[in-house]
């Protein structure tokens, strides 16, 4: 057991030169493939400071060379056969490879590994989220071994790159008529856009964040943002193309029918820009930072695209320290192998039977990134894809707080806050994590998937036929995708393994390779086989002490409430056919919440019923309901008349009744979320706020207030600057001790713990 | 941009409200129970204070002592006031154990102004005997007083609250007891083992006091933890706080008789560079590189305290004799600059560039000082021009800074001048410095693509039209029907 001071000498010798891991002490991740280079070790020190003698200071005179690095390794890095060394620009491998080793660590290295209490993945602040490991080694990402360009395409206008107009591209018969820019990728050459855009393959394919895609007329949205990894576009070798290829401008002929592939990108204008100016910790996040202006090029002439590459010119700049940094926060996409081996067994395996997918793993390794890919390849076998979501923080679809069961039947490229979705069906759960309510958690989820297997594993209605160019797909058969939470430990275990035996799924992916699994004395003997991947997890990257847990949270809710969903026409089936489009396009960003107008909802005529759940909330007397109401982050649940116990009504007011239970799962289902924006003073009348389209609205009359509280962006106007005095909210500082929220340091160490 | 929390009340003064409704007086139970059913109506809002979640439990237990018929079990009262009691001091605890390793409770609750006795309470109820009801309810009264004096009224009338700083205890024993171990040591090397243990201890004590300075801090600034959810907010906060401690500590280092012998004799310099005497060096070198290993920004501290001390104006009342004694006092403190620069930039791994900054910093405040005053920095002048020396980009810098200095500045402008401006207007407005920032599409997305009649009953879509405002997000503007 090293001690504590040892251990930071120790970790200040390893930052020093971040090379090969200790292994004495196995992080909870691991890498991708170690490198193997011979790079000289300083040896831990093991010489405790009291000891240290009293000899004069080295005086390593060393005269600043630029840039005097320590991750500056000699040749035999390049020379490794990972380090992919395109064409002969080396350089460009030099300057991108490693910034990555640096996060810019914003929080100051505190000393000792946090005690992971398994209840700290439920916690809401996410600031003691990030662990410092002792010996820093495992935080610090290694340098990726997969390819670090994340651009070797150069485009040159009329070589490789084509732009069209309006009439060229009507002319192709595409979904989308706007002009474009049409690239030409050959094999292997990979380009990588920061932005929001869509694509269209119209000859060979593309490997675009792990999911092959053919020639279609499809057009793909595509959400790039800075805060997540960056999705690269790689062409493949492939002869197909589409019907209307002979279409495209006499200047391009010569490439069709070459093993070349062409992709026509477009602009896509939805207002997501304008959720960074609402929510100013993803301010610009779809445009490059300022490190990257110098060399992200505009040659593509689409606005809100950036291609992020090395440009000519750049070779000049080499000496720059500037020019190092442009990768400091970009990560690009990396498919791991062992995530395509998982990803290519269960989608060739037996197809017929509609197959159930589970996923779990800890947290920040990845799941909701494999659930997408997943997703994305099972939708070139299937028509529709399910997907269940028993993630309460991160959710994909939904803003939080609910478990949710949606249909896929596109493509998903971008970070969750990008396609906020209506869900098929979903149950309000209230937090973060269900920590205070398991039990619900669980009968929530049991609901789900009692709800999957009577309606949609094998679908009632089929979908209208689309006409592409596409492979014959699966439509009478809909695979379930379920993402779990990230805790592993605890009451997080406990519920995943109720969760995985409730699913029974035909594939399990765990997603860590030193996580123990639990003894196998649970299985019941003539369970069912599963097939069981391990795949590696995601190294850990910048863009996770950039961006909390908090933060995206925060955003997946602006960006719900400021989602704009298509309003469906009132289908004449009392229920929803399952194949309606429900995902938000557009945003609607020019106004903060408090301006938006709201609807009155008069409580005696439109409400059922108010429900607090949580811990601590069967102490509100009815008294006190409006004032818990006010500015409330509400769930709009639908209940099975006849099967919701209402107290005595009240003569006045929202229909409370003091610890009442919560809708049941079997018999509710929750719609969306809304905002109680304001309580009249009689309490008779609430103003909501709510994204939902109508025909939702009629049908939910019970308010279900859980933990959820709308992020302090929310509340504030983005359009004024300065501190206007507002209601629940408290500028500067607190006074007062204890005036804080109760914060638990969890890697406190004893005098004994020498 | 910094964030506004969130609390649960609309204004502080149904803050006041609760406070009056719990304290007015003593055996108003009807007033604790509108404070309780408040508070826990607050607590569905929104996470409360710890001291207000501290206060509902002791008022529940209260409410539940008065109100209970005299029959029923007293153990779960008992258990009820203890739970509360253990709580109020483990939140008010914890968030102040900043260092590596734990205090013990009793010497932080010392430093917050809880009565000793009430953390011998919360030891007993937690490992031995429950307390007697008497007990547990005198520390509930006892409790509540510090809670209102301590939370409630700063927070009601921040103006008024008063100064709770217990001064820090001096740490010069502490740096003596240094000194004389490493003396020690030093002159008999095979001493060195035999003192290692109470060298480490003195070093370890050395910790404890920045610990302790940092409490201070936080409890000078009355803000214990951040909720915001800006990370970067919370290590700068961090950092200020450190900084503080450690600056303290700097004074006390700084301090004659420190890191500068007290003799003059001792103060004999090393000719051939620029370094502090030999003997303080070996002195000082283990506590200083013990320091910086666990604050790595101790360095850029030390030597900003330094250099802040050197550019101090004098007092024009000190005679000529402090003077004299002073300038090698000084000399020794810039050599001590010098040579911190040199070990953190020997330290290879910091992107804080410690020799710029400490150069600029000399510049900016030498550069500009036309006064008489000047010479007295002599120091100061001698330290940036050894800082400088050797690194061209500096050295060039310097140069200009000297040219500069001996001219005078005109006095009045020239036509010229004019058209020298306007040429640097253009230069700047030309160079494209500002980016573009892409507005949002002004094809005005509406929010709602149906009409608003459509809706069912009891959901009515306002607008304009109903005499709808903005207003914030809580407040009610009633409209017409």
């Amino acid at each position: 057991m090293l001690s504590a001071i040892a251990a930071r000498k120790a970790a200040q010798a390893a930052l020093r030169d971040a090379t090969v891991p200790m292994d004495s002490q196995p992080g909870p991740t691991t890498s991708a493939p170690v490198l193997e280079a011979p790079t000289p070790k300083k040896p831990t020190s093991k010489r405790k400071s009291s000891t240290q003698t009293s000899k004069p200071p080295k005086r390593k005179k060393e005269k600043p060379k630029a840039p005097p690095r320590y991750f500056d390794e000699p040749d035999s890095f390049q020379d490794q056969d990972d380090v992919i060394v395109i064409d002969s620009d080396s350089d460009e491998v030099d300057e991108q490879e490693d910034f990555r080793e640096q996060p810019p660590m914003k929080r100051r290295w505190s000393p000792s590994l946090p005690l992971n209490d398994s209840s700290d993945e439920g916690d809401m602040d996410a600031d003691l989220d990030v662990s410092f490991s002792v010996l820093p080694t495992t935080a610090v990402p290694k340098v990726p071994t997969t390819t670090e360009v994340l651009s070797t395409f150069h485009p040159s206008p009329n070589q490789n790159t084509f732009f069209l107009d309006v009439a060229e591209v009507s002319a192709l018969q595409l979904e989308s008529n706007a002009p474009g820019t049409l690239i030409a990728l050959h094999s292997e050459e990979t380009i990588c856009l920061l932005g929001t855009y869509t694509f269209t393959v119209l000859q060979g394919s593309i490997n675009h964040s792990g999911v092959l895609l053919s020639p279609s007329r499809r057009c793909h949205r595509v959400f790039a943002p800075r805060s997540s990894p960056l999705p690269l576009i790689e062409g493949q070798d492939s002869a197909r193309a589409i019907q209307n290829i002979r279409n495209l401008p006499q200047s391009i002929h010569p490439l069709i029918a070459r093993p070349i592939t062409l992709v026509l990108l477009q602009e896509l204008h939805s207002g997501v820009e304008g959720l960074g100016r609402i929510c100013r910790t993803f301010d610009g996040v779809f445009a490059p930072s300022r490190w990257q202006r110098s060399t992200v090029s505009d040659e593509l002439q689409l606005s809100g695209v950036h291609l992020v590459c090395p440009c000519q010119e750049s070779k000049s700049l080499l000496t720059v320290p500037q020019i190092q940094s442009q990768t400091r926060d970009i990560q690009p996409f990396e498919l791991s192998p062992s995530w395509s081996r998982a990803i290519a067994s269960s989608t060739t395996a037996d197809l017929t039977q509609a197959s159930v997918h589970l996923i779990k793993g800890p947290k920040n390794s990845g799941k909701s990134s494999f659930a997408r890919t997943l997703v994305n390849n099972l939708l070139k076998k299937y028509h529709t894809v399910a997907y269940l979501d028993c993630d309460l923080g991160q959710s994909e679809f939904t803003p939080g707080g609910m478990v949710s069961l949606n249909l896929v039947s596109r493509p998903i490229f971008g970070p969750p806050f990008t396609h906020p979705t209506l869900p098929h069906a979903a149950h309000y759960i209230g937090a973060a994590t269900p920590r205070a309510t398991p039990a619900l958690y669980l009968a929530a989820i049991q609901a789900l998937l009692e709800t999957y297997r009577l309606d949609i594993q094998v679908p009632a209605d089929l979908p209208e036929e689309e006409d592409d160019e596409e492979e014959e797909r699966i439509v009478d058969a809909i695979p379930l995708v379920i993402n779990t939470m990230g805790w592993t430990k605890g009451l997080g275990a406990d519920l995943t393994r109720s969760i995985q035996e409730m699913a029974a799924p035909s594939d399990v992916y765990e997603l860590d390779a030193t996580y123990a699994p639990p003894p196998p004395t649970h299985a019941a003997p003539g369970a069912p086989a599963h097939r069981q991947h391990l795949l590696q997890p995601i190294p850990p990257s910048v863009l996770a002490t950039a961006y909390t847990a908090a933060d995206y949270r925060a955003l997946n809710m602006l960006s719900y409430f400021h989602a704009v969903f298509p309003p469906s026409a009132p289908s004449t089936s009392s229920s929803l056919s399952l194949f309606q489009d429900s995902q938000a396009r557009t945003w609607q960003t020019t106004l903060p919440l408090r301006a938006v107008p709201p609807y009155a909802v008069s409580t005696a005529q439109a409400l059922d019923a108010v429900i607090l759940v949580g811990a601590g909330s069967e102490d509100v007397v009815p008294e006190e309901i409006g004032r818990v109401l006010n500015g409330a982050i509400v769930g709009l649940v639908e209940c099975i008349p006849g099967t919701l116990d209402v107290g005595p009504k009240r003569e006045q007011g929202p229909p409370y009744t003091q610890a009442a239970a919560p809708p049941p799962p079997t018999s509710s289902g929750c719609v969306g979320v809304a905002l109680v924006r304001a309580v009249s003073p009689q309490e008779t009348e609430l103003h909501v706020i709510t994204p939902l389209p109508h025909h939702l609205l009629t049908r939910s009359r019970v308010l279900v207030k859980g933990e959820l509280e709308l992020p302090v962006w929310g509340m504030l106007d983005f359009r004024e600057v300065g501190e206007e005095q507002v209601p629940y909210l408290q500028w500067g500082k607190s006074e007062g001790l204890g005036g804080q929220r109760r914060r638990v340091r969890r890697n406190l160490m004893r005098k004994g713990q020498m | 941009m910094k964030l506004p929390r969130r609390v649960p009340w609309t204004s502080i003064s149904e803050l006041e409200q609760v406070c009056s409704w719990i304290y007015a007086e003593e055996n108003d139970i009807d007033g604790k129970i509108l404070a309780v059913n408040r508070i826990s109506a607050w607590r569905a809002i929104t996470h409360l204070p710890h001291a207000l979640e501290s206060t509902l439990s002791i008022l529940v237990a209260i409410v539940q002592d008065n109100l209970q018929p005299a029959s029923s079990s007293q153990l779960a009262l008992r258990q009820s006031y203890s739970t509360a009691i253990i709580r109020l001091v483990n939140g008010l605890v914890d968030p102040l154990q900043l260092g590596a390793y734990a205090r013990s409770i009793s010497s932080i609750a010392q430093q917050l102004g809880l009565p000793s006795w009430l953390v011998e309470l919360r030891h007993a109820a937690t490992h031995e005997d429950l307390p007697s009801l008497d007990l547990l309810r005198e520390a509930a009264r006892v409790s509540m007083v510090w809670l209102l004096n301590n939370y409630f009224l700063p927070a009601i009338n921040p103006s008024t609250a008063p100064e709770v700083v217990t001064p820090l205890r001096p740490l010069e024993p502490t740096l003596k007891q240094y000194k004389h171990l490493l003396k020690m040591t030093a002159r008999d090397a095979s001493l060195r083992t035999h003192y290692a243990p109470a060298i480490l201890s003195v070093m370890k004590d050395v910790e404890r006091w920045i610990t302790e300075a940092r409490v201070a801090a936080n409890m000078a600034t009355r803000d214990l933890w951040e909720t915001t959810s800006e990370t970067l907010l919370d290590s700068v906060e961090m950092d200020a706080k450190e900084r503080w401690a450690l600056e303290r500590l700097c004074d006390a280092l700084l301090e004659k008789g420190g890191l500068v012998p007290l003799s003059k004799k001792k103060r004999d310099f090393p000719a051939d560079s620029f370094t502090p005497p030999k003997f303080s060096i070996l002195l000082w070198t283990s506590l200083l590189h013990h320091l910086q290993s666990l604050h790595s920004e101790f360095y850029a501290v030390l030597a900003g305290r330094i250099v802040l001390t050197l550019l101090a104006e004098r007092d024009a009342k000190e005679s000529q004799v402090e003077v004299q004694l002073d300038s090698s006092y000084e000399l020794c403190l810039a050599r001590w600059a010098f040579w911190v620069v040199e070990a953190w930039e020997a330290d290879d791994s910091h992107d804080f560039d410690l020799r710029k900054e400490v150069t600029v910093l000399l510049m900016q405040s030498l550069g500009h000082v036309m006064n008489a005053s000047h010479r007295d920095k002599k120091s100061a002048t001698i330290l940036l021009e050894s800082l400088c020396t050797g690194l061209p980009q500096l050295d060039s810098a310097l140069s200009v800074l000297k040219v500069l200095s001996n001219n005078t500045p005109p006095t009045k402008w020239i036509p010229e001048d004019i058209e020298i401006m306007d040429q640097r207007l253009n230069a700047l407005l030309s160079s494209d410095l500002v980016p573009d920032i892409s507005t949002p599409r002004s094809e005005s997305l509406t929010r709602r693509t149906e009409p608003a009649s459509d809706v069912t009953q009891g959901w009515r879509l306002l607008d304009e039209s109903s005499g709808w405002r903005p207003c914030p997000i809580g407040v009610y503007r009633s409209t017409i029907e």
